[in-house]
């Protein structure tokens, strides 16, 4: 068999991946065990959340497709963060666990340039230095110019319920026995990476009616501009740990992996275990606990904040404690999982490997955790897997420009000692990467590299255009003694609030973009003046200093030298953002890479002067 | 660490620290000649052009601050091949740090080190070589100053400094761990205490920001009075050891004379000026004037009243003029017979020269004029860029005072961000992070 791309795996970042490079119209093969799970929600049946919707609203104006499915499978949505200024607001979907799944696979089944192969992964084929195509367990093996890993958790995975552990990806999956084998073996490093789920639960067993209920918005936002159709109907609920779920946890801790010492893998310390929570904050009498359907007619719910390496009959009495579990039965026990992810400072910033060119990777595999975060790199691996089998430069997506290109940064130049996961305050650029502005910010991109078609991009240009004008209008319109803009800046007041007045010319703009008015208008100063400061800095971040002798460069500091040894920067405003580079170690790259190389164009303008 | 821009206007002291006959501020950059068009009131009111030497003198909104000599240069003719403007002062410090100030208030910003060159060499006015020699001896300097920030903060300095920083961090910390968990149940601070705390300790540190300055650059003392007053005699006590030419013929002293001591530990240039009177002769009168100039800019002057001469309404006038923080009134030669009962209503310091009387006493208050008690708390701040970087804090930290809870969050990142300036501590969104997992129970 012979393919331009192969994906390997068909979770969050498999999908993107595949669905990417086959709409830049190469041949994609997409490999993986079982063609039944693609899209499976291995972890809560939600998508979005802080640092996470902004990601979600990145990849959906770049053309990919985690919005679409998430929209049209929501049971349930909310905007986080609501009252607390647009920065930091998020949407978060809950979604139908088994929709999601069914939508993801019809998706990748539409496309004739998809073809699914059933296999696991044996060996990387390497040529002449630069990936040739794998190998399957079976003996067959497929040939393309370039692949991409997005295997998960099952690197070397090994599964643990309490002491007990065995090998497997996830519950009841096979793990990839011998890719880890093959990436060493082709020079890469390897970290072991710990995760965690909590137990699912009949919902049957449960005790709805003594639960606090938290229902929809109403109206709902989405991620595409179209909610589904059964976005508002259900709720998700809460519930919380009693001093006797703390009583019996710290009665038994020993028999937990984690604090047995069994475990190896580094955990995320966002994901604590609830062993974590009731021995690091003792003091706290209760730890909330959100209870999430796994669909409209739930069968099945997900107890968020529940995460446990205990031993199953433990779990059996500690989720009795908690109230409405009274009765409770759990279906699926809590495990942990250690699996093995690739040190992705090995990367470069279109999430090649640096050490074999046309190996791609994306999602946990590079040690980050969650579906956002892995979709998000999925769609650039994708992309620069098609362009590498096109001959095609790479692109990326810079830090300045969105959350997405903020991870791939952090992760591919800092590398990381615990899943990563996305948050607000890792992105010092979040007051201009907001949801509501992703498409202002990215469709653009999306258009030039092949993802977005004419249509959707004129669609998307018109609602900006629309966008614009009425703020020029608002700038313009008197009401009374102010202008309607000066009204809107008010604190109190809102585009809602300017509709009730009588005088007020209304406008057809959608709800979406009536938010984004109110947006552009009540945050113009902080905005320009966060937009002043990324201007201020962008000469930097276009100056490339690859492939400096740094040994060479003369009036650094010692630690400058060797900070910039370990990280190899691309680009001065790469190195300006490494630990222990100071000014006078940026102005002396700067001295240095100018007189090698006459061709840098660093953007002073004289005419500006 | 923010990098600096290219293409804004930037502002610095060009001359080395510490006195010099004259000092120059350079600007470089686009508004330079809008702001020293602000700044500077040239004599014959004429526009400034390109290439020209204009005199005249530097105003802020209460006056005249110097007379100065302006060099103006237009992009691409100078040194950082943009725009450039040079003004000439006198070169006491407290007369620099104005003008800096000053032409920070119209829009420039403070230069890092090596700044101009840098700009230099990015517009081709320098060479590789040139530049990379410039590069070494500013970064010889500022590596010495981050040693001295490693090590050289004093220990309480450090710990003021920490504790502001503790107190940003926790609010900065809480604010992100509520938005990136919203539904958790983290609790919603109140902040005003804590940063009203980091406040109030940045504003103690920087009310010692001058005491440390002049502890470490040194402070420029003037010795001013009618000829014949006594100031040659007082410098020659004060240092020990004969330097002016001392005479009873008033107008000896025609120009000025410096002289470097130490008082308490504190670097001083004492001016012997000439004396304050109207005259015919034009070396003497030139001598006046620069006596007039010295005395108003130097951080301290001794206005010497003469025991056994009457004072005259020229004293009187002269001495309404000083600043009391910055000058002190002495009453030379108190071993004659005082002959007058006027009184100034100030302290005046009775010291006989020749007879070594009462020169400790006004030792002492020369240095507590010069640095207050900031000797006994040891929270110098001797760095102008330390300075800065803790204004610019405390910006940071009223601005986020009132804004919405995202924005404050933005303001106080740039308010950590500042701070690290000085403290040199790095990774602000993983010190956040582990602030937030240490003290809130969150994640999944």
């Amino acid at each position: 068999m012979k393919f331009d791309v192969i994906v390997v795996g068909g979770g969050h970042a498999g999908i993107e991946a595949a669905h990417a490079a086959a709409k830049l119209g190469v041949s994609v093969a997409m490999v993986l065990p079982n063609p039944d799970k693609i899209g499976l929600m291995p972890c809560n049946p939600a998508i979005g959340g802080p640092g996470k919707s902004q990601m979600v609203f990145e990849i959906e104006a770049l053309g990919g497709v985690m919005g679409k499915l998430a929209d049209q499978t929501a049971i349930h949505a909310r905007t986080l963060n609501a009252s607390k200024g647009p920065a930091v607001q998020s949407l978060r979907v809950q979604n139908e666990r088994d929709g999601y799944a069914s939508a993801a696979r019809d998706l990748i089944e539409s496309i004739s340039n998809i073809q699914i192969v059933r296999g696991e992964v044996a060996e990387l084929l390497v040529g002449k230095e630069k990936i040739n195509g794998i190998s399957l367990t079976d003996g067959r093996t497929i040939s393309a110019t370039s692949v991409v890993l997005c295997t998960g958790t099952f690197l070397s995975g090994v599964v643990w319920y309490g002491k007990q552990h065995r090998e497997a990806g996830r519950q009841g999956e096979a793990p990839a026995r011998y890719l880890s084998e093959s990436l060493k073996n082709t020079g890469h490093e390897l970290l072991r990476f710990k995760t965690g789920t909590p137990p699912r639960i009949r919902a049957d067993s449960v005790n709805f009616s003594v639960l606090d209920e938290v229902s929809s918005d109403n109206p709902v936002s989405s991620f595409t501009g179209n909610p589904g159709a059964k976005v508002s109907s259900s709720p998700t609920w809460l519930t919380h740990t009693t001093p006797q779920t703390h009583a019996l946890i710290l009665a038994n801790l020993e028999h937990s992996a984690m604090y047995g010492g069994e475990i190896e893998g580094r955990g995320p310390r966002y994901c604590p275990s609830i062993e974590d929570k009731v021995v690091r904050f003792s003091d706290k009498e209760r730890h909330l606990l959100f209870v999430e359907p796994d669909g409209i007619e739930t069968s099945e719910v997900y107890l968020q904040g529940f995460s446990s390496s205990l031993p199953p009959y433990l779990q059996d009495d500690m989720i009795r404690t908690l109230p409405g579990f009274e009765q409770a039965v759990i279906q699926r026990y809590a495990y942990a999982v250690e699996y093995d992810a690739i040190d992705p400072t090995q990367l470069d910033i279109s999430l090649m490997s640096k050490k074999l060119p046309g190996l791609f990777s994306a999602g946990q595999i590079n040690g980050t955790s969650g579906y956002e975060e892995a979709g998000a790199q999925g769609l650039v691996a994708g992309i620069n897997a098609a362009r590498f089998s096109q001959t095609q430069a790479p692109i990326s997506i810079p830090r300045n420009l969105a959350y997405i290109g903020v991870m791939i940064d952090d992760l591919v130049r800092w590398g990381i000692d615990e899943p990563y996961r996305m948050l607000t305050s890792r992105n010092e650029y979040r007051l201009l990467h907001r949801q509501d502005n992703a498409e202002d910010r990215l469709t653009e991109f999306g258009y030039s590299w092949g993802l977005i078609d004419d249509q959707k991009y004129s669609v998307v240009n018109e609602s900006i255009a629309r966008v614009k004008n009425e703020v020029t209008r608002l700038q313009n319109l008197r009401l009374g003694v102010d202008l309607a803009s000066k009204i809107l800046t008010r604190t109190e007041s809102s585009y809602d609030s300017l509709e009730q007045m009588d005088t007020f010319p209304k406008s057809n703009l959608s709800l979406w973009e009536k938010k984004k008015v109110e947006i552009l208008i009540k945050y113009s100063a902080y905005v320009e003046r966060s937009e002043r400061e990324l201007e201020s800095r962008k000469d930097f971040e276009s100056l490339k200093i690859e492939n400096l002798d740094i040994a060479k460069v003369s009036g650094l500091s010692i630690e400058g030298k060797q900070a910039l040894l370990k990280y190899s920067p691309k680009t001065l405003g790469a190195a300006q953002r490494i630990r222990g580079i100071r000014d006078s170690d940026i102005n002396a790259l700067l001295v240095y890479s100018k007189g090698k190389s006459r061709k840098i164009d660093i953007n002073v303008s004289r005419e500006t002067l | 660490m923010a990098l600096p821009p290219l293409n804004d206007t930037i502002t610095a002291i060009a001359t080395a620290p510490g006195t010099g006959a004259i000092g120059v501020i350079r600007l470089s950059g686009p508004d330079s000649f809008a702001i020293a068009t602000q700044l500077f009131k040239p004599k014959n009111k004429q526009v400034l052009r390109p290439g020209k030497v204009y005199y005249g003198a530097i105003c802020d909104n209460e006056g005249i601050i110097d007379e100065a000599i302006v060099l103006s240069f237009k992009a691409p003719h100078s040194y950082t091949a943009q725009d450039v403007i040079e003004l000439q002062t006198h070169g006491g410090p407290a007369v620099l740090r104005r003008v800096l100030e000053l032409s920070q208030s119209h829009g420039a910003r403070l230069a890092k080190p090596g700044e101009f060159t840098l700009r230099a060499f990015v517009n081709g006015r320098i060479d590789l070589v040139q530049a990379e020699s410039v590069l070494e001896m500013v970064n010889a300097q500022s590596e010495s100053a981050r040693r001295n920030a490693a090590h050289g903060l004093s220990k309480s300095l450090s710990e003021q400094l920490h504790l502001i920083q503790t107190d940003i961090t926790r609010v900065y910390g809480n604010l992100q761990a509520v938005f990136d968990y919203p539904e958790e149940g983290v609790p919603e601070s109140e902040y005003q205490t804590p940063l009203n705390r980091a406040l109030t300790r940045i504003d103690q540190l920087l009310s010692t920001a001058k005491a440390g300055q002049i502890a470490q650059k040194g402070a420029r003392l003037a010795l001013v009075g009618k000829p014949n007053a006594g100031k040659s005699s007082l410098l020659n006590a004060l240092l020990g050891y004969q330097r002016s030419i001392v005479s009873n013929i008033p107008g000896t002293t025609r120009d000025y004379l410096e002289a470097p001591l130490t008082l308490k530990g504190i670097p001083i240039t004492a001016i012997d000026t000439a004396g304050i009177r109207e005259t015919e002769d034009l070396i003497e009168a030139s001598g006046v004037t620069a006596a007039k100039d010295i005395a108003a800019h130097a951080d301290l002057s001794l206005y010497l009243l003469d025991a056994s001469q009457e004072p005259t309404p020229e004293d009187f006038e002269v001495i309404a003029s000083l600043e009391p923080s910055r000058s002190l009134l002495v009453l030379s030669k108190a071993d004659l017979p005082q002959v007058w009962t006027q009184s100034f209503n100030r302290p005046l310091y009775k010291v006989s020269a020749t007879k070594g009387e009462g020169l400790e006493e006004l030792k002492t208050a020369i240095s507590e004029k010069l640095i207050g008690d900031a000797s006994s708390s040891e929270l110098w701040l001797s760095s102008e860029r330390h300075a800065q970087a803790l204004k610019q804090t405390r910006d940071l930290i009223e601005q986020a005072l009132s804004a919405p809870d995202d924005l404050a969050s933005l303001d106080l990142e740039e308010a950590l961000r500042a701070l690290a300036e000085i403290t040199g501590r790095g990774d602000i969104a993983e010190e956040t992070l582990e602030h937030i997992f240490a003290n809130f129970c969150v994640g999944k």
